[in-house]
């Protein structure tokens, strides 16, 4: 937790025009990634965290997306103000995505060989032959059996597991700095879920680069990151060390959730706890804390003013909170 | 390896009264067309074998990975699939035999909830119409009895009367799965198939529906077959968990037995591969080679036994039979030649 930070995110502001008014999809989000480091960011559907996620790479559609305020930093540089032409040579070299559905993802009509050596040829000037062999050695090493036959294939032709590897040996074969993987074992099946984070993870070490991971799924999250951001209604609510945040978790947001996860355990338990009511309608938002309407901690406070990260520092992270869970205890349980 | 599992069932019926649902060896085939003049070229093998029975009251889980079958099962037992072979008893009486208005009768008693609560609720209809059809098609009571019979049911599923005369898409996921649910109680069901209900609800409203429905199970006394690929939402809501492979059962027994010691290499990998929110806890994880075979071509023998790590030549020669492993707590049914 030293050093400069490889990717500095402040105060990020993205807009989206829609029928019913400017919704503010990410607001005032900020946070660092440092080099080699795992950062998790969930949250539920509609939070921001995929919108969060593809702005890293200059990707909200636009229009009817816009990023109205703050800046992307990636070794100092801004990305928001860099002119598109700058940017194509960034994604892909410098930072890579992964996406949830790998079959929408890749290009039904180019065999897998095709699509990859075009990366490769894009950003390394690489020969035809030369693309295809780099394409060859690089699903091996993204462990799909049988790369040579693989890459005559069509996306079609594959599993949903081996898709997934085809997207990350894409995605990897610049070597980037950061991997940007979005809900990357979602659509898969648990045991398929496990090879692949099992995969990235192995990557990250051999390629030394930073993972973010968005995902919805706390086990993942626990099991994959070091650290992690929540999200809720476009604002990062808490973000920690991930064993301090499942331990002692702060915001009541975080804490909702981890209690209300369905998880396997020793003993049934009658029924789940739950957070009562749902998440607002983005258009409609309430004013100050967006959780003070299903929070058990509300005070006066969070009706009037909008709680910022720091404002009150709790244990190994920050909470925007005025009144966070654990307050007294800032050691993580472990 | 019929036979002995007819066996069983003579013994287990001769023991306990008849279970409100039985299923036995049942199969649904789909075929499979090609060639020049589409003829059939084979079959996939959705499912393959699968016997077991529900207690009235009772849920039972089934687990397993995309392309096991389970959702083939489930709507095989409401005949939404016509079965290609076994039987379907309900308090005994083969419901695949019945011919089709004798169906819709017995329609009342079995109901389904399915997972993607955009697609199954039509959006020209309001949610009280919606409600409501079950009992209009069955004539069920007076125009206003009806009326009052859907009040109640918003009331047991936690909706507001005023979201009546509302569309579908002015909901959230969580709340249109609760009209779906509402709309399979309308009927007073004693059994209902409820496929993968809360996969596509975000945590903190799957927590909500999942509560909703124990609670229902609970009051009401339905007996539940509860599909899902989750394991930790199937523990937390089953009495008896099934875990399906490649169109077969490959373990059956109660949920604590299947949770605390598993018997099959698959129902173990499993397990070991979910994901668990807690980072202290050290994973032993038994990550499964390659991916499931094709049901339309399965392996011959075991059809895990191209992914089994503990795999012997017997598994990739023969079908393991289905055994009894389990002790005073209750049936444990496994089929691997490790415990054969």
């Amino acid at each position: 937790m030293s050093g400069e930070p490889l990717l500095s995110v402040d105060n990020l502001s993205i807009e989206f025009s829609t029928e019913r008014g400017v919704v503010r999809a990410v607001d005032n989000v900020s946070f660092d990634v440092r080099a080699g480091e795992t950062l998790g960011i969930v949250g539920e559907s509609g939070c921001g965290k995929t919108v969060t996620g593809l702005s890293l790479l200059r990707l909200i559609p636009s229009p009817p997306g816009r990023i109205v305020s703050g800046s992307i930093r990636l070794r100092g540089k801004d990305l928001v103000a860099l002119p598109e032409r700058d940017m194509r040579a960034i994604r892909g070299r410098d930072i890579s995505m992964i996406f949830q559905e790998p079959m929408t993802a890749l290009n039904p009509v180019f065999t897998v060989g095709n699509q990859m050596a075009e990366v490769l040829r894009r950003h390394k000037g690489l020969s035809r032959r030369q693309a295809l062999a780099g394409a060859i050695d690089m699903l091996h090493r993204v462990g799909l059996p049988d790369p040579a036959r693989r890459v005559k294939e069509y996306p079609h032709q594959l599993s949903g597991g081996m898709r997934q590897r085809v997207m990350i040996g894409m995605a990897l074969s610049c070597g980037p700095q950061i991997l940007v993987a979005d809900e990357p074992t979602t659509a898969l099946d648990v045991t398929t879920q496990a090879q692949v984070m099992e995969q990235i993870v192995a990557l990250q070490k051999e390629f030394d680069m930073a993972v973010i991971l968005i995902t919805h799924d706390l086990g993942v999250v626990a099991e994959s990151c070091q650290r992690a951001l929540v999200m809720y209604c476009g604002r990062v609510v808490e973000d920690a060390p991930v064993k301090s945040l499942f331990a002692t978790p702060h915001h009541p947001y975080t804490s909702g959730l981890l209690r209300s996860v369905a998880r396997i355990r020793p003993d049934r338990v009658a029924s789940l706890p739950v957070i009562p009511g749902m998440v607002p309608d983005l258009a409609n938002l309430p004013d100050g804390c967006r959780f003070r309407e299903r929070c058990d901690n509300a005070v006066a406070r969070c009706a009037g003013e909008t709680p910022v990260l720091d404002a009150a520092p709790v244990g190994e992270g920050v909470v925007a909170c005025f009144n966070p869970d654990n307050a007294a205890s800032g050691e993580p349980l472990s | 390896m019929l036979q002995s599992r007819q066996r069983r069932f003579r013994r287990a019926t001769v023991v306990s009264e008849a279970p409100l649902l039985e299923v036995r060896d049942l199969v649904k085939h789909f075929p499979v067309r090609g060639g020049l003049f589409r003829g059939i070229v084979g079959h996939v093998r959705a499912v393959d074998g699968v016997s077991f029975h529900i207690e009235a009251g009772q849920t039972l889980g089934l687990v397993g990975e995309s392309g096991c079958g389970k959702s083939t099962l489930g709507r095989a037992l409401l005949r939404l699939h016509e079965p290609t072979a076994g039987q379907v008893l309900l308090n005994g009486e083969d419901i695949t035999a019945l011919d089709a208005g004798a169906t819709t009768e017995r329609r009342r008693d079995l109901q389904m909830i399915f997972q993607d609560p955009y697609a199954s609720l039509s959006p020209r209809r309001t949610v009280g119409q919606t409600i409501r059809e079950p009992l209009d098609v069955h004539g069920i009571g007076t125009p206003s009895e009806r009326d009052a019979r859907v009040r109640e049911l918003l009331d047991v599923v936690g909706l507001r009367p005023q979201v009546l005369t509302r569309y579908p898409h002015e909901f959230s996921g969580g709340q249109r799965q609760r009209v779906g649910i509402a709309r399979a109680l309308a009927l007073n069901p004693c059994f209902i198939v409820a496929d993968e209900p809360v996969s596509a609800l975000d945590v903190s409203v799957q927590s909500q529906v999942l509560n909703l429905i124990g609670e229902l199970q609970r009051d009401k006394g339905i007996a539940f077959l509860f599909i899902s690929h989750d394991l930790a939402v199937v523990q937390h809501i089953s009495h008896a968990v099934g875990v399906m492979y490649l169109g077969r059962l490959v373990e059956l027994a109660s949920s604590e037995d299947i949770y605390s010691s598993p018997k099959h290499p698959y129902t173990q990998a499993l397990l070991s591969a979910v994901p668990q929110p807690d980072p202290t806890r050290v994973a032993s994880r038994t990550v499964l080679e390659g991916d499931v075979p094709s049901a339309a071509s399965p392996p011959p023998g075991c059809p895990f036994h191209t992914r089994c790590p503990v795999a012997t030549d017997i598994c990739r020669e023969q079908v393991p039979e289905t055994v009894d492993v389990g002790g005073a707590g209750g049936e444990h049914l496994v089929s691997c030649h490790l415990h054969s």
